[in-house]
């Protein structure tokens, strides 16, 4: 546990630390600054109420796209340069299973993409909630926010294993997660049809409506969901893509070459 | 007899269509090795095999009686390893590194803090524990490699390059910690390209070239076929002229070259030359020294001469 415990504190402090924190933080923030501008233009000063626009736009907004981002911002550069570097001799030269200091790394990499995501959360609840002060009582407001959260949460989880599994078994992790995280999660997940089914967007979308009660959400040309999954299947479904996306990078760092 | 903790069995590997090792069979043994080779001649290649960083295309690596394979650490827990290439975690301070490197073999917070401690006074770096890799030398991040050899009490050293880029000083004190951990009957591998560093602390070598062992044997046996060639050092210096005026009264220079910033002597005492060399480094005369090494390139001429 020590070996786990140390890597996921380096790994969450080299990504909301490090250089590449700024970039990341830009995006958490981005539904912040998206609601600071309706709020000053008045979106919500009477026609409209924001808590059900957060529902319908800002958490969306989050799964399409701060969800992908900030997994990728997480737990790429952090692995990619280990292995660009040849700074992973360090890690992989120690009477340690290689699983373990990856593992460090997922968990590090959740953790920094949960405090930016609860930041970013946070910050547009407070903005929407101000801006429209007769809005729903702040019971239902933090209910929703947490539930948001959370959801993020099980989605990094996800998002965040298959980002590793790809930054450990290929060179090109990052052109492999955009098309994996935005083609195959975000895109396909918003298809009609049952193409959307493979996608692990659709699941995110089941727990949305069971944690957060959100049904009618903004999806773009598309037509939304109209039955997405339960939370139970999602959450089977999402915490088996956790567990092979895993497997497969232990399996990997055990037959990648160090150069 | 018992076994040597090393044994390599007619090991290869191959990048594509490359060869970066073929069919090394030899046993290192408790006490000092030098692996000396150009670069290119399967140096680092041997020693990311030894560590289980890439796999053998061919061959097997028997680490203390055991035979290394993909998901196999334990060994590691008797090895200490320094890479070749230069150390690139750059936002982390010399103490925080370490420690983070006990604390991944399984030591306890406190305890990684002692052996952080006590690896970095070893190495002389203690002064700057807080001083992040990104700030230091090439010199001190050398010794910040060496220092997370010495977390533990390995059997094991597998040092690849270690003085490449230490000031003479620096050079001085690491070479006298490998002969010391040699002296304990440790089992030391160590790489380099220079057979001057190799020559100063140990006379057992393995000599690789293209990939190939080309020789093995005592320094003397080998030396005695180099001759006294002059050998070239880079003097690098804020003040070539006056470090070079020095030298020639010492005579101990056959010929010099200056530039702004450095100085090229050519010497037949490299011994004498860089015991000079050294305190000069002590006066801050001097910045750094590179030994031109054109014996090593006059050794393989031969040996290659003989073997084709």
């Amino acid at each position: 546990m020590t070996a786990i415990r140390s890597i996921r504190s380096w790994s969450f402090q080299r990504a909301v630390l490090g250089r590449r924190t700024l970039p990341a933080l830009a995006v958490a923030l981005l539904p912040a600054f998206i609601v600071a501008i309706g709020a000053w233009n008045g979106a919500w000063d009477g026609k409209r109420d924001a808590f059900d626009d957060f529902g319908f736009s800002i958490a969306p907004l989050c799964l399409y796209f701060v969800l992908p981002m900030l997994c990728m911002f997480s737990v790429l550069p952090t692995v990619g340069e280990l292995y660009e570097s040849s700074a992973i001799s360090y890690f992989w030269t120690r009477p340690t299973p290689r699983w373990k200091v990856l593992l460090g790394i997922h968990q590090g990499s959740l953790l920094a993409f949960l405090s930016l995501t609860a930041l970013g959360i946070t910050a547009v609840v407070l903005i929407m909630a101000f801006a429209n002060s007769n809005s729903n009582p702040p019971g239902d407001w933090m209910q929703r926010a947490f539930g948001l959260w959370l959801v993020m949460g099980v989605g990094g989880a996800a998002y965040g294993a298959t980002c590793l599994f790809f930054a450990v078994w290929s060179k090109r992790s990052a052109l492999w997660s955009i098309g994996v995280l935005i083609g195959w999660g975000a895109i396909v997940g918003a298809l009609p049809g049952s193409l959307r089914n493979t996608s692990p967007h659709r699941y995110l979308f089941g727990l949305l409506r069971d944690w957060c009660g959100i049904e009618n959400v903004k999806s773009g040309f598309f037509v939304p969901d109209p039955s997405p999954p339960s939370a139970w299947l999602s959450l089977l479904v999402l915490g088996g893509l956790v567990t092979i996306a895993l497997f497969g990078s232990f399996a990997a760092a055990n037959r990648r070459d160090v150069n | 007899m018992s076994q040597a903790p090393i044994r390599c069995l007619g090991l290869s590997r191959w990048y594509g269509e490359v060869q970066g090792l073929s069919g090394l069979t030899a046993d290192i043994g408790p006490g000092i090795v030098g692996l000396l080779g150009p670069n290119g001649s399967g140096k680092s290649t041997l020693m990311r095999l030894l560590t289980g960083q890439i796999r053998a295309s061919r061959g097997k690596i028997i680490l203390f009686g055991r035979e290394l394979k993909p998901g196999v650490w334990e060994p590691f827990s008797r090895i200490a390893y320094t890479p070749g290439d230069d150390v690139h975690f750059e936002d982390e301070r010399a103490f925080e590194f370490l420690e983070l490197l006990a604390r991944l073999s399984g030591e306890n917070a406190e305890g990684a803090k002692k052996r952080a401690q006590v690896a970095l006074e070893r190495t002389g770096m203690a002064e700057a524990r807080e001083k992040r890799l990104r700030e230091m030398s090439k010199g001190m991040r050398q010794r910040i490699k060496l220092a997370q050899t010495l977390l533990f009490d390995h059997e094991v050293f597998l040092l690849d390059e270690p003085l490449n880029g230490m000031d003479p000083i620096s050079r001085r004190t690491t070479l006298d910690l490998i002969r010391e951990l040699g002296k304990e009957g440790r089992t030391i591998l160590m790489a380099s390209h220079v057979l001057h560093d190799v020559e100063a602390i140990t006379d057992r070598i393995l000599l690789l070239h293209h990939g190939r062992l080309l020789a093995e044997g005592r320094m003397e046996e080998i030396r005695a076929l180099i001759g006294t060639r002059p050998r070239e050092v880079i003097v690098k210096s804020k003040i070539p002229q006056e470090v070079g005026k020095i030298l020639l009264e010492q005579d101990l220079a056959v010929g010099m070259r200056f530039s702004e910033t450095r100085l090229v002597v050519e010497t037949t005492r490299l011994e004498e030359l860089l015991g000079h060399l050294s305190n000069l480094g002590c006066e801050g005369k001097i910045e750094g020294i590179e030994i031109e090494d054109h014996s090593l390139e006059s050794l393989f001429e031969l040996l290659v001469g003989e073997t084709a």
